[in-house]
């Protein structure tokens, strides 16, 4: 069992205490951490003004700053994020080749162009750097402004690059950030914090970063922490479970945004099947959206909706199809996919007894490099949401309506092919609770342009600030009216 | 057969036709054959259901196409064979949503060599209707799981096939040869049944009694004092399921009531309104009828502590004989108590102590064995038992101590395949045999379910099934103004 040590680092100060041991999650590793209870005095940011430091910054400097962080974030140099790859390797669902490449374009994330891009779209840089007017129709002046805020960032474990992310976007937005790591992720926060205290111990924005490791819902530390004296804002992802849990802290001062786990889907339309070549082609972009980091992601395509019909033929054409899919799934490069690290017990449970059944599903594969379960009726399988490692379930369809009205609330990311068909249905998909609708293949790319989640979780981490300016000759108090 | 009959006399030709006739032989008879022989009648018995069964149990014909198993030859050949055990509820739920009981009939004819092709199930409303339409027009006494997220299994049991299960379950009263209770059956004809659940429905409590009622008294529907005389609703246990399933994720705005579980609705208010008063009714009869006598009692911790507690707060402990007899099964999973509950339900039943728990599953027909004086589990030697190593799915060797997940296949299970792989971890010793005197491997006490060991697991255990009903019937109870 590999030992690692996570540090516990609150503003550019590293605690280095060992003064508990963790088991890592899938039990393959443990490692140390101080004992965050006994630094809560200085954790929080107890004064929101001593934000202010990050205000001599513009958002110029904020950059040169993250592109040098970002060139430092180099794989192949960088030993703590070396560290945080060793540790994942232990604990992930994701293989180390997967992990890898991960670690390896983690950096590019802090580019000039992807802090541009996520500041002037989400935001706007104009509101993060000063105050932006407007001339009122009622004859007043008004402004507004984006300020940061202080936040606990609850983040997820699943793909390493939640943390890097994290740290970006609260440069963008000069907030003061704690983030709460995950225990299968522990270590990529801290390396990235790290690095920034290597880089420049004194500079603000690495003093408004601190990365903890604490055992979620220890109530000693949560209950100081979360309170509006402490914090402005808890950003939490996770299931119900730790949601609820988070949920029990807010009170007016506090605001809680969530990330909740999504499920995504695939609407193929019957341009697909059209002809053998154009179903080999399909079946490669869809197969990314599928295999893309094993499936471990919300993005990931799990219910493939296949418009070929429920009569015989369609049928057939829909197995022919799951044959093609399964195909290109297994080809898929070891960076981007690869057979299962983790299998999910439940999961391979229900595609075995699927495998064994007789008549409504087809099964292709089912061992640890994955599946494709072809739905002989309209319907996907009953365990949709366990979907993972891999396996994805072909649902063939007549009519449009059928995938229109499976989509809700908990879908993230819809892959349509063809473009065109994501045209004819956006609307509807979009009432119906979808919140990203993309060109089949490219679900694991994100526009970076503000909403994520159909929500816009930037602009919900800063408090805005207006300013109003009324001049009693052009407008007369409300007495003298 | 005499039960007083020498081991030596047993007649082994005949349970390798009938193995199914192993409970007509004492306990002490069953363990004290030995090993060799009962291994030699199991593959005598595995051998010819194989051939029997691989053209007429048309997923058993599959599974060998696909193993490529011919024959068996030897225990390994049957190992592949196994079922996983969600095979028996691998049907679409969209079945059920449907009322598609055409179709559901159909899907469960793949399973029994029982011919349903005649059977006409298109009208059914509901599950329970359905189930009423297999018993009547059909040899089959549908056995259904208490369900995970609400989808129920369905095993074909026949009626002929619930002969072993009744004269099985009486026999688990009985112990080994220098046991206290080695005598225990001594006068069981004269005994009535004390079933603390609802004594009708297709669950395994209810199906017990039924198969008690015909094969051990003759019709006579009055040995058998129920709690509620009434049905456990599959209909309801289902959306009982489902109603726990959406909890655990936050979902319950997404849960829909069938038109025909709302159609009941008066009914089933009715029957929760006179259930104080029935509860009332029922004790004051046992207290009147069975106070110092010798009885069978027959219910899951829960709702027999529930009912051991409401007695001592009328001043009534030590209710029954000390050497009554008691089936205490299902666990007290999901339920939390503010005492032993063991104790308490023994201080009210009049017991010493608390009975010897067994181990079994509802999907087999001769039902559980209970442990020995030593603490350990013997399998019946009309169970082939084998253990899989639970990563690669391997056979472990059947010697020495091996801890894996647990398969099975039960001799008297004739009409369907009678082999099913667990879900459950278990530790076995096959070659050292148990101080007890019984010959034969022996199962290890901890057992544990893998999917709860891989964390989570939403199953609702038979114990918790009366609290899955009653929450479900309080759902449809709010559901409508």
């Amino acid at each position: 069992m590999a030992n690692f040590h996570v540090p516990l680092i609150i503003r550019g100060e590293i605690i280095e205490d060992r003064d508990i041991e963790y088991t890592g999650r899938r039990a393959g590793s443990s490692f140390t951490a101080p004992d965050v209870r006994k630094h809560l005095n200085k954790l929080p940011l107890t004064a929101p003004s001593a934000l202010s430091d990050l205000y001599t910054l513009t958002f110029a400097e904020i950059s040169d700053y993250l592109a040098e962080l970002g060139d430092r974030l180099s794989f192949e140099q960088n030993r703590h994020l070396k560290e945080a790859y060793e540790l994942s390797v232990t604990t992930s669902g994701l293989s180390p080749e997967i992990l890898k490449g991960i670690y390896q374009t983690l950096g590019a994330g802090f580019s000039r162009g992807v802090v541009h891009q996520t500041a002037d779209k989400s935001i706007g840089i104009p509101y993060l750097e000063g105050w932006v007017g407007t001339k009122l129709d009622t004859g007043g002046q008004a402004w507004a402004r984006a300020i940061g805020a202080r936040a606990v960032h609850i983040i997820a474990g699943n793909i390493p690059s939640v943390a890097a992310m994290s740290i970006m976007r609260n440069a963008i937005i000069r907030s003061d950030i704690i983030i709460k790591t995950p225990s299968n992720d522990p270590l990529t926060a801290a390396a990235v914090a790290r690095t920034m205290i290597e880089m420049a111990p004194d500079h603000p924005l690495t003093r408004h970063v601190s990365v903890a490791y604490w055992k979620g819902g220890d109530r000693e530390i949560e209950e100081a922490l979360y309170t509006p004296r402490n914090i402005d804002k808890i950003i939490a992802w996770g299931g119900l479970a730790s949601i609820t849990h988070v949920a029990k802290y807010i009170q007016p001062g506090i605001d809680l945004i969530t990330l909740d786990p999504k499920l995504s889907s695939t609407i193929i339309g019957k341009q697909a099947f059209a002809d053998d070549a154009t179903m080999r082609a399909v079946a490669e972009r869809a197969a990314v959206d599928v295999g893309h980091r094993n499936q471990e992601a919300c993005h990931n395509a799990r219910v493939v909706y296949v418009q070929t019909g429920t009569d015989k033929e369609g049928l057939a054409k829909a197995n022919r199809f799951g044959k093609y899919l399964y195909e290109a799934i297994q080809v898929l490069p070891p960076h981007i996919s690869g057979p299962a690290v983790a299998r999910d017990l439940a999961l391979a449970e229900e595609v075995n007894a699927l495998k064994s059944s007789i008549g409504y599903y087809e099964v292709i594969g089912g061992g640890a490099e994955g599946a494709v379960i072809v739905s002989q009726l309209d319907e996907p399988v009953d365990f949709a949401r366990l979907l993972g490692n891999r396996v994805a379930n072909l649902v063939p369809f007549d009519d449009i309506e059928t995938p229109i009205r499976s989509t809700n609330a908990y879908t993230q990311t819809i892959g349509i092919y063809p473009d065109s068909l994501r045209k004819e249905l956006r609307d509807r998909l979009a009432f119906h609770g979808g919140q990203r609708l993309v060109s089949l293949g490219y679900a694991g790319r994100f526009a970076n342009i503000g909403p994520h989640d159909g929500i816009e979780p930037l602009r919900r981490m800063c408090k805005w600030i207006v300013e109003e300016e009324y001049d009693p000759e052009k407008v007369p108090l409300a007495s003298r009216t | 057969m005499d039960r007083n009959m020498p081991a030596d006399a047993v007649d082994i030709e005949l349970l390798k036709k009938h193995p199914e006739k192993y409970p007509d032989l004492s306990v002490t008879q069953q363990y004290t054959l030995p090993y060799e022989t009962v291994m030699d009648i199991q593959l005598a018995v595995l051998k010819e259901r194989f051939s029997h069964l691989v053209d007429k149990v048309a997923v058993l014909g599959k599974l060998a196409e696909t193993q490529g198993v011919k024959e068996i030859r030897d225990f390994n050949d049957a190992a592949v064979l196994l079922f996983p055990h969600s095979l028996y509820k691998s049907y679409p739920l969209a079945l059920l949503e449907k009322s598609r009981f055409d179709l559901l009939t159909k899907w469960l004819d793949t399973m029994t060599s029982i011919d349903l092709s005649s059977v006409d199930a298109s009208g059914c409303a509901g599950i329970d209707d359905w189930l009423d339409v297999m018993d009547t027009q059909t040899e089959l006494r549908i056995k259904h799981s208490s369900g995970t997220t609400g989808k129920l299994s369905f095993v074909p049991r026949t009626l002929a096939e619930t002969e072993a299960t009744a004269k099985g379950w009486r026999r688990s009263f009985e112990g080994f040869a220098g046991e206290p209770h080695e005598h225990a059956l001594a006068g069981f004809e004269d005994l009535h049944v004390i079933l603390i659940s609802y004594r009708k429905g297709a669950l395994a409590y209810p199906r017990m009694m039924d198969a008690a009622v015909h094969w051990l008294y003759g019709g006579d529907e009055s040995r058998i004092v129920a709690s509620n005389s009434g049905r456990m609703s599959a209909d309801v246990l289902s959306l009982g399921g489902r109603l726990q399933a959406a909890q655990a994720k936050g979902e319950l705005g997404q849960l829909q009531i069938s038109p025909t579980l709302l159609a009941r609705r008066d009914a089933f208010m009715k029957e929760q309104a006179a259930q104080p008063e029935r509860l009332k009714k029922f004790f004051g009869e046992i207290v009147e009828r069975f106070r110092g006598k010798r009885v069978i009692l027959v219910g899951s911790p829960p709702t027999v502590y529930d009912l051991a507690v409401e007695a001592r707060r009328n001043g009534l402990t030590d209710l029954f004989t000390a050497d009554s007899l008691a089936m205490f099964g299902g666990g007290a999973k999901g339920r939390k108590f503010d005492e032993d509950y063991q104790q308490a339900i023994a201080k009210f039943v009049g017991m010493p102590r608390w009975p010897l728990d067994g181990y079994g599953m509802s999907e087999m027909c001769i039902g559980s064995s209970r442990m020995c004086m030593h603490g350990n589990v013997h399998p019946l030697p009309s169970l082939i038992p084998f253990l899989f190593d639970p990563k690669t799915g391997e056979l472990l060797p059947r010697e020495g101590t091996q801890t894996g997940r647990y398969g099975w296949f039960d001799l008297a299970i004739q009409t369907h395949w009678g082999g099913l792989l667990s879900g459950d971890r278990v530790t076995m010793t096959w070659d050292k045999p148990c101080a007890c005197g019984r010959a034969g491997p022996i199962i290890h006490s901890e057992i544990r379910r893998f999917t709860e060991i891989e964390g989570g697991d939403d199953k609702i255990t038979c114990a918790g099934a009366m609290d899955a009903h009653d929450k479900a019937l309080e759902f449809i109870a709010q559901a409508v103004g």
